[in-house]
């Protein structure tokens, strides 16, 4: 039985630090696996470069994405993410600091499952950070193995 | 045929039919006069025919018996010697009789007027009369003058009829007598030889010329009768018949005067000459016999001899009016036909004149040298040379130096090969002023031939006004062009920089607040209160940044939409708000007037966000009402039909109510009211950009009122 997990994908350590932060606040630490750009996030998952020999199979339960990363940007890693029938059904939630527009919208073409802005509130980041865990980690029903 | 064209016709043919009226009748009189000049001159000479035929005739009887007188036989008879007997001067006269067909009678009489010998001529018989049958003829008037005259004379008979005493023996005939003295060898008068001629021989000869003119008459001395009038033989012979002398007497007496001549009276002229024995033969006295040959001319003979003239000269002269005539009507026809070509011709230069002298634009004829031949006042304006100065110089002097080279070869080539290359084009070339400055030009230019003489005409604008207007819509595109170019690399560089604001300048705020909170869950048994205080403004100040950077970025959105318009439900959304708003404080007690059914044409996301904004305002500034009451409705404000939003809120200054739409302007005191003041900029933007206004009234403590219409 896979471990429950979470892969973020996060380049601002402030951001890791207060995801983190916040998601340990609800017992959902456990499995966080940070990836700090978008070529990493795709080693991690399809166990290439940094990450190789890793079990493919060993999937997270959610990844969390931002959409301003080096190298490769959120769009172009969900968009792979997709094209691959590994990982073609994983849940992707976008977690970044904008909502506009056609982020949203551009996300959501791309296959998104969900699309959560980061508050500056920490308090409503905690929030957000406790529904998601909630959600996604014990109400969400994930795609068969 | 017009009434116009038979007039001038008319007029035409009047004065040409008159000439030639008179010219025939003068030509008509002199050939008529020429006939009867022609025919008086024939009268004469048949009268001078006439009258040498009757004298040469009487003259040779003259000498037939001037020679019997002095016959030898006649001399050996009176000699009596015996050399020659009686009837040796008998057998004499029968021969001689016989070769004088006319002589009716040749006789010998002797001194006592009895006849000795005697030769009668019945036909072509010729008979000697025997000696019972020899007359007296002592009575005779012919014996007793010839016996009067001395050797050398001879008498003649006045031509009569036969005055013979006894029985007529032979049919009525006019007779001449004459008669001639024998005298004898001694000189002794010794008888008479007479011989009678037949008169009507004389006549036949005279009426044999009657062909030549309309009639010959002969009238003796006396004024009777010879020959009368043709058809009418009986005129001599009948003795009540008038005489000539009685029939004519003017005439008659005119003959009197002069012996020949021609005399004139009512019924038409008589031409006439007398006839005379010959002078020198002639016997003396009483008995000197005389005719007058008499061509009596009727005018009606006379008339007659010119009317065949007159019929042709009628005839030419009618032929020549109706050719005349013809002539007349072609002329007026075709001067007619003229004068109205002319008149067109005048008509449609005159039009041409009008448009040419009046067009604005410059019209320029130049002839095929290039030659300048006709230059309008337009032309004049254009180019400042007068027409008078102008016209014969060459085409080269309107235009720049550099282009005359070019000019007459393009000339030239035309001519060599009417290759139309710019003849009958626009082109925009450079004109030359007379005080030499250069001007852009649009000229036309067409070529045509009148009367086989080439001609070109070119139609000239000064085009420097629409050049220069040309010019600057180009330099006002460039610049738009570039200042679209411009607008749109800062569009587009406001976009990046409000994405880049939305995403990086909200990690740095949310850093500072979640840091902050985590000093104070980490270490907050170890801070003192205002530590924490401290920490708290940190965190407040990060999250009022936050919401500035939303509503900033919110009105930037605003700003670079497009306006998508489309039937928008304002009761609804009004509600829908309201419901959220509620929501979003439970514990307030607030009320909401929302007028239903209020519809508008306009996009809906922008309208939402308007309202939301109104709505919001009120919502906060109704805060310290219990309860809060806000109304959404439509009503008539400032003579128009506006919506509103109504509040019984804390109200503002109208002072200050311009400045209120401005972004960042704030009326009330932070602390009192959160807010970045960018919510009534960016309804404010919205209205504007539907077309609509927006203002507001207000008393401070009074609530406000937003109107807006879109």
């Amino acid at each position: 039985m896979p471990q429950k997990s979470i892969l973020l994908v996060e380049d601002n350590p402030d951001d890791e630090a207060l995801t983190i932060r916040a998601l340990s606040k609800h017992n959902v630490v456990n499995g966080v696996v940070v990836a700090r750009d978008g070529v990493e996030a795709l080693d991690y998952l399809f166990a290439t470069g940094a990450h190789a020999g890793r079990d493919v199979r060993d999937l997270p339960q959610i990844v969390l994405l931002d959409l301003k990363l080096p190298k490769l940007d959120g769009f172009a890693v969900l968009r792979r993410i997709r094209a691959d029938h590994r990982t073609q059904t994983l849940p992707v939630v976008i977690l970044t600091s904008s909502k506009e527009e056609r982020d949203v919208a551009q996300g959501y073409r791309d296959g998104c499952n969900s699309y959560v802005r980061k508050p500056v509130n920490f308090d409503e980041f905690i929030e957000a950070a406790r529904q998601l865990g909630l959600y996604w980690l014990l109400l969400n029903e994930g795609p068969p193995r | 045929m017009s009434g116009r064209t038979i007039r001038r016709a008319a007029l035409i043919f009047l004065p040409l039919a008159i000439a030639a009226v008179v010219a025939s009748y003068l030509l008509y009189a002199s050939q008529a006069n020429a006939i009867r000049l022609t025919a008086k001159a024939t009268e004469v000479r048949i009268a001078d025919i006439a009258r040498q035929r009757i004298s040469l005739t009487v003259a040779s009887v003259m000498a037939d018996a001037s020679y019997l007188s002095e016959q030898d036989a006649l001399q050996g008879y009176l000699a009596g010697n015996g050399a020659t007997s009686l009837s040796h001067l008998q057998a004499e006269y029968v021969a001689f009789a016989r070769h004088r067909r006319f002589f009716s009678q040749l006789r010998f009489i002797d001194m006592n007027g009895r006849e000795v010998a005697r030769v009668d001529r019945e036909g072509s018989a010729v008979t000697l009369a025997p000696p019972d049958q020899l007359q007296d003829r002592a009575g005779e008037p012919y014996t007793i003058e010839t016996l009067k005259l001395d050797r050398g004379q001879i008498y003649v008979s006045h031509l009569d009829r036969e005055p013979e005493q006894g029985a007529i023996k032979r049919p009525i005939g006019p007779t001449l007598r004459i008669g001639a003295p024998v005298f004898d060898g001694a000189g002794a008068k010794r008888g008479i030889i007479v011989i009678d001629y037949l008169g009507q021989r004389i006549l036949d000869r005279v009426s044999d010329l009657r062909g030549a003119v309309a009639d010959i008459w002969l009238v003796d001395a006396q004024g009777t009768w010879l020959l009368g009038p043709r058809d009418d033989a009986s005129a001599l012979m009948d003795p009540e018949r008038r005489t000539f002398a009685a029939a004519y007497p003017d005439v008659w007496r005119q003959m009197q005067s002069v012996p020949t001549g021609t005399v004139e009276n009512d019924l038409g002229h008589f031409t006439y000459a007398q006839t005379e024995v010959d002078p020198s033969s002639a016997g003396t006295g009483p008995t000197q016999p005389s005719w007058f040959v008499l061509i009596p001319t009727p005018q009606a003979y006379a008339d007659a001899q010119t009317s065949a003239l007159t019929f042709n000269f009628a005839i030419a002269a009618g032929g020549l009016l109706v050719v005349l005539g013809g002539i007349s009507f072609g002329l007026a026809r075709h001067q007619i036909h003229q004068r109205e070509a002319e008149q067109l011709v005048r008509l449609s230069e005159a039009r041409l004149r009008a448009v040419t002298e009046t067009a604005s634009d410059a019209i320029v004829s130049a002839d095929r040298h290039g030659i300048i031949r006709y230059f309008n006042p337009g032309a004049e304006k254009t180019f400042g040379h007068l027409e008078d100065d102008i016209v014969g110089q060459p085409l080269t002097a309107l235009m720049p130096e550099r282009y005359r080279t070019p000019h007459a070869e393009g000339f030239a080539r035309y001519l060599e090969t009417r290759d139309p290359k710019v003849v009958g084009q626009t082109m925009e070339l450079t004109g030359l002023h007379k005080d030499g400055h250069e001007f852009p030009i649009e000229l036309a230019l067409a070529s045509s031939q009148v009367d086989g003489e080439l001609f070109f005409t070119a139609i000239v604008r000064d085009i420097t006004v629409r050049a220069e207007a040309e010019r600057k819509i180009q330099d006002l595109n460039r610049r738009l062009l570039l200042d679209n170019a411009e607008l749109e690399a800062v569009n587009k560089e406001l976009e990046a920089f409000s994405y880049s604001v939305s995403h990086d300048l909200r990690a740095p705020l949310r850093a500072i607040d979640g840091f902050s909170q985590a000093l104070v869950e980490d270490a907050g048994p170890l801070l003192k209160p205002e530590h924490h205080s401290h920490l708290n403004r940190v965190r407040q100040a990060a999250q009022r940044m936050g919401l500035l950077i939303d509503d900033l970025i919110k009105l930037a959105r605003v700003t670079r939409t497009d306006v998508k318009i489309d039937d928008v439900d304002l009761s609804e959304i009004a509600r829908s708000l309201a419901t959220n708003l509620q929501d979003s404080a439970p514990e307030r007690q607030a009320e909401f007037v929302i007028s239903p059914d209020l519809q508008a044409r306009g996009d809906p996301r922008l309208i939402q966000v308007a309202l939301d904004n109104l709505l919001s305002n009120s919502w906060k500034f109704t805060t310290p009402r219990t309860p809060a009451r806000i109304e959404f409705g439509k009503a008539v404000a400032n003579g128009r039909p506006a919506f509103f939003v109504r509040d019984n809120g804390v109200g503002f200054d109208m002072n200050y109510a311009g400045k209120m739409f401005g972004a960042f302007q704030r009326f009330h005191d932070a602390r009192e009211f959160s807010g970045t003041g960018i919510g009534l900029a960016t309804v404010q933007r919205i209205i504007h950009k539907h077309g609509g206004r927006i203002w507001a009234e207000s008393q401070p403590g009074e609530g406000a009122t937003f109107y807006f219409t879109l």
